[in-house]
């Protein structure tokens, strides 16, 4: 089964799909693992990034995308699902000899308009309107799951908001990384997703669970190393679990996403940011989501 | 020829330190924090070796003083406010404060970490209660918003 590892924050422009999409790249080019990206939000970037403009159309088109395939195989049991996966998306070249690569679900523009119907069909048959929603929550995590099956690691790129999917990728994510940008307002948006995460209310609660317990781990991104910066992220650190690595500011993390038809190297693609993507696919992939599907 | 040295005490020393705690990548954020807490409580001044040698007779030593003048030596994020606050109290955050014996740089500190103050304030004491009072309400209102 799957590594299922959730990026996220309620807080939009922080980086979330471009931390996807850079994590997706490295695990298939430098761990060699089978990695399905599902696209969640409906901004669709990491789809954009993956497979271009015109794949994401086509898929779109096609009737393969998340929303597509949530609609209809939302009341089935389960079928090969394969049929909605965009397999060789990305730009980046991998050896011959390995097995990485990386795949994509495609986001779609209609997600949150077809979990408002999923939810209405549902509550239409007089249930409690709670239950509906925890019954729509819990299909779509079923859904969600069985692309377990084919891949070794699972990436959800959650939407800003709190939908069902994004609850349901929540639920199922074994680790979730939360990338934010060191500001006033983040802390506050760190506090909130984190309990909603771990499940707390208040906190205390959350203050009573130790960090190496905790799923979640927040990454610091968009840096530009100024001092201002390096308060707040060790403000932020007394509350929250913090990865060591740092991704900076940099042209060349920008441009990696004008997505072309060219296959590249790693080191084509990412330029001078790939010593720092190697640290956070180290650090991430290595023995941290490791060691939380060994405990 | 022979090496230059600075004298650093006061807000200059705990910056210097602070510095070369977070230069070592292996150590965590608490850790550095623990660790600069400890060093700035018990070395009151450093001798630190400069890169550009002079000539021994050439230069007087630099004077030295409980806290920089000029704007450019200070760090206004050291010491940081709330999480000596949370970490290690009030009384020890007003302490590190103490350490910096300009008013105008108390208030540049207050300004680069968004902790407001009454602007009529003159005296240094003053000027460090409300600073710690605004990081006080600072680490309630997140509270607050996250319960």
């Amino acid at each position: 089964m799957a590594e299922f590892l959730a990026i996220a924050n309620r807080k939009g422009g922080v980086g979330k799909s471009t931390i996807a999409v850079m994590l997706a790249h490295a695990a298939a080019a430098w761990s060699g693992r089978r990695v399905l990206v599902m696209d969640l939000d409906t901004q669709c970037n990491a789809s954009l990034m993956l497979v271009g403009g015109e794949g994401w159309s086509k898929a779109r088109r096609a009737g393969k995308t998340i929303s597509d395939y949530f609609y209809d195989r939302f009341d089935k049991v389960a079928e090969d699902e394969s049929e909605y996966v965009l397999k060789q998306a990305g730009d980046v070249t991998h050896p011959r000899t390995s097995k990485g690569h990386v795949a994509l679900l495609p986001g779609s523009l209609l997600l949150e308009d077809v979990q408002g119907t999923l939810f209405l069909k549902q509550a239409k048959a007089g249930k409690d309107p709670d239950a509906v929603a925890l019954d729509t929550r819990t299909r779509m995590k079923r859904l969600m799951k069985h692309f377990g099956m084919d891949f070794d690691l699972v990436i959800l790129d959650c939407p800003p908001g709190l939908s069902f999917a994004a609850l349901a990728a929540l639920d199922l994510a074994d680790k979730v990384v939360v990338p934010f940008r060191p500001d006033y307002v983040s802390e506050f948006a760190l506090d909130r997703v984190a309990l909603l995460i771990e499940r707390v209310d208040t906190a205390d609660d959350l203050a009573d669970i130790p960090f190496a317990k905790r799923r979640y781990v927040c990454l610091p991104n968009y840096l530009r190393n100024t001092g201002r910066e390096n308060m707040l992220i060790d403000q932020m650190a007394l509350d929250h679990p913090m990865l060591k690595s740092r991704v900076p500011l940099l042209d060349s993390v920008a441009r990696a996403f004008d997505w072309d038809e060219t296959k590249k190297s790693m080191e084509q693609k990412y330029g001078d940011a790939l010593p720092h993507l190697r640290a956070l696919h180290d650090e991430v992939l290595g023995t941290r989501l490791a060691l939380a599907k060994a405990g | 020829m022979a090496k230059s040295v600075n004298s650093l005490s006061g807000a200059a020393k705990d910056a210097y330190l602070r510095q070369v705690l977070a230069s070592e990548s292996d150590l965590g954020t608490a850790e550095t924090e623990r660790l600069a807490e400890r060093l700035q409580a018990e070395i009151s001044r450093v001798w630190v070796r400069t890169s550009a040698p002079v000539m021994a007779d050439a230069q007087p030593e630099p004077a030295e003083t409980d806290a920089p003048t000029t704007a450019a030596d200070f760090d206004p994020y050291t010491p940081n406010v709330i999480v000596v606050v949370r970490t290690a109290g009030r009384e020890t955050a007003l302490a590190a404060l103490g350490q910096i014996a300009a008013a105008e740089n108390l208030r540049v500190l207050a300004k680069h970490q968004q902790l407001g103050i009454d602007h009529d304030l003159a005296a240094p004491d003053e000027i460090r209660s409300a600073i710690i009072a605004a990081a006080e309400r600072r680490i309630a209102n997140r509270r607050a918003a996250a319960s």
